[in-house]
């Protein structure tokens, strides 16, 4: 377990280099959490895909505001090769709510990164078609129902 | 050739749920589908937010009737992490067993629906009259058919009798004999494996890059299995099998779902061989003892569920509960699976991935050239 969580750090360190902020072992699920800078979300991301050898699976996108002045996404990853679980984390200052589309890399990014524009204003450049997926036509532009402000 | 758009849903008679999917076509095969979800949002995910932790899990119990107990179970155990509550060993066994009694009536209720779908009267009654055996389980461990409410915080609601425990053993070896019938019937049959067999493909490679999870992944030879690949509840200690097949089509996923009621019956067995005894539940606070973020991965009947929530330390609410279901997870996955098939195989496709989506009856023609739109039934254009 702690091999492959150091061979993947070490990966992430040489390829995103500053970009790679900090990461932990939660000691209860063995799960590895890594926090990149959000210029860097693309680059880690193809950084993983490479290591399981494009057999990365994307649990889903998990956006939060928790009432500070970022937004923080969570990527629920599972690397089949290696058989292991990742949260790779991301935070947005709300001034500047723009993150890097990973659909180029993981098409099934699709679908929940336009949940997460929709709920939280997240935009995510280099997505093909980022428009509302659940909420009803007529829903009003700018309000975002899962934001605090 | 004028390009023809399908529009199924949001409303109609033959489906369970409002969702709605135009299809272009260019004669009988579907070329491209657009999906338009979000007919039932109820914005679950910021209620939840605005509940006590104990009241939250009754409310996302409600994400979805047919699946309640993987919801229940996800929910609590994410709650139980994050304020690190360890469970008394019997209640893990016995959220086991209820979780895969709950796959056993959801596997049968879709295989049923899908012979329905498919013009096998038949099989669907018998499919769902055997349902019903495992529907009176439920109700005889839990106090109800549906709606369980058996897991909460610190354990579970009810305790299982010996005698109840021979009342089960009795009811599942008489299911197994009928689904042995079942899967020759479903592996065999001309007329199941005329509509299911190369229709609806989908490649491990798609499979993996659009997220497909559950059967719909298993289906297609990927080896995935939350129960197996990230053990809970009692499945560290329980041996389970993931099933694969790797056809790729609708027949492969709707074996995997048969071979799946054996394993459950198999493990359902097992867990109520090796459950210790002991108390079934532990007091836990009802306020955060720590500012924690915490998630729970469980294999619910259709695929990996996820529960995701923040908490504060002091506050008896979370502050964001975030909930990906398995069918949202298998939309992209579904969407691929349509492009190239006939419009014909458009019902066994969608319900072989378990939405709960059936036939279409009408159509909307658009021709390009005129901008003309007219509404005709399905039956008298074919």
């Amino acid at each position: 377990m702690v091999e492959v969580h150091d061979m993947i750090i070490d990966e992430l360190r040489r390829r995103l280099k500053g970009g790679l902020l900090n990461w932990d072992v939660n000691v209860k699920s063995m799960c590895l959490t890594i926090r990149v800078d959000r210029s860097s979300t693309l680059e880690a991301i193809r950084s993983l895909a490479e290591i399981s050898e494009g057999r990365l699976h994307l649990t889903t996108i998990s956006g939060a505001d928790l009432g500070g002045d970022s937004i923080e996404l969570t990527y629920f990853l599972w690397l089949h090769d290696q058989e292991e679980r990742i949260l790779l984390k991301v935070n947005l200052p709300k001034d500047a709510l723009r993150a890097q589309s990973v659909t180029t890399v993981l098409p099934a990014a699709i679908l929940y990164e336009r949940e997460v524009y929709e709920m939280l204003g997240v935009v995510f450049e280099g997505h093909p078609k980022l428009e509302r997926l659940f909420l009803p036509e007529n829903w009003p532009e700018g309000v975002y129902p899962l934001r605090r402000s | 050739m004028p390009s023809v758009d399908i529009n199924i849903g949001p409303v109609h008679p033959a489906l369970h749920e409002p969702e709605k999917f135009v299809f272009k076509v260019d004669g009988e095969v579907v070329v491209d589908v657009e999906p338009r979800l979000g007919y039932v949002h109820r914005g679950i995910e910021k209620a939840a937010g605005e509940k006590t932790f104990t009241q939250a899990v009754y409310l996302v119990e409600r994400v979805c009737g047919i699946c309640n107990v993987a919801h229940t179970l996800a929910s609590v155990q994410a709650i139980e992490r994050a304020f690190e509550v360890d469970v008394p060993a019997r209640a893990k066994y016995l959220r086991t067993i209820i979780h895969e009694l709950n796959r056993l009536h959801s596997h049968l209720l879709l295989l049923g629906v899908a012979c329905e779908l498919m013009g096998f009267d038949t099989l669907f009654m018998m499919l769902w009259r055997d349902r019903e055996v495992v529907m009176d389980l439920m109700e005889l461990a839990t106090g109800n058919r549906v709606m369980s409410a058996y897991n909460v915080i610190g354990g579970v609601r009810r305790n299982i009798s010996d005698h109840e425990v021979s009342t089960i053993r009795k009811a599942l070896t008489s299911l197994s004999e009928g689904v042995k019938r079942y899967r020759k019937a479903f592996a065999e049959d001309p007329t199941i494996r005329a509509r299911c067999v190369n229709v609806g493909r989908l490649s491990p490679f798609k499979g993996i890059s659009l997220g497909a999870v559950g059967p719909t992944a298993r289906g297609s030879g990927i080896n995935v299995d939350v129960r197996v690949k990230e053990p809970y509840a009692a499945f560290d200690e329980i041996q389970c099998t993931p099933i694969t097949y790797n056809e790729g089509d609708s027949w492969a996923r709707f074996m995997v779902r048969i071979d799946e009621l054996h394993e459950s019956i198999r493990i359902i067995d097992e867990a109520l061989n090796k459950m210790p005894r002991g108390p079934i539940r532990v007091p836990v606070a009802e306020v955060a003892p720590q500012t924690a973020e915490s998630f729970s991965i469980v294999e619910a009947p259709r695929g990996e569920l996820l529960h995701h929530i923040y908490v504060k330390k002091g506050e008896d609410r979370p502050l964001r509960y975030r909930i990906r279901t398995p069918t949202y997870a298998n939309m992209p996955a579904l969407c691929e699976m349509l492009k190239g098939g006939y419009i014909a195989d458009i019902p066994v496709t969608l319900v072989s991935i378990d939405p709960c989506f059936s036939c279409t009856d009408r159509l909307t023609l658009i021709d390009i050239r005129s901008h003309k739109r007219k509404v005709v039934r399905l039956k008298s254009s074919i």
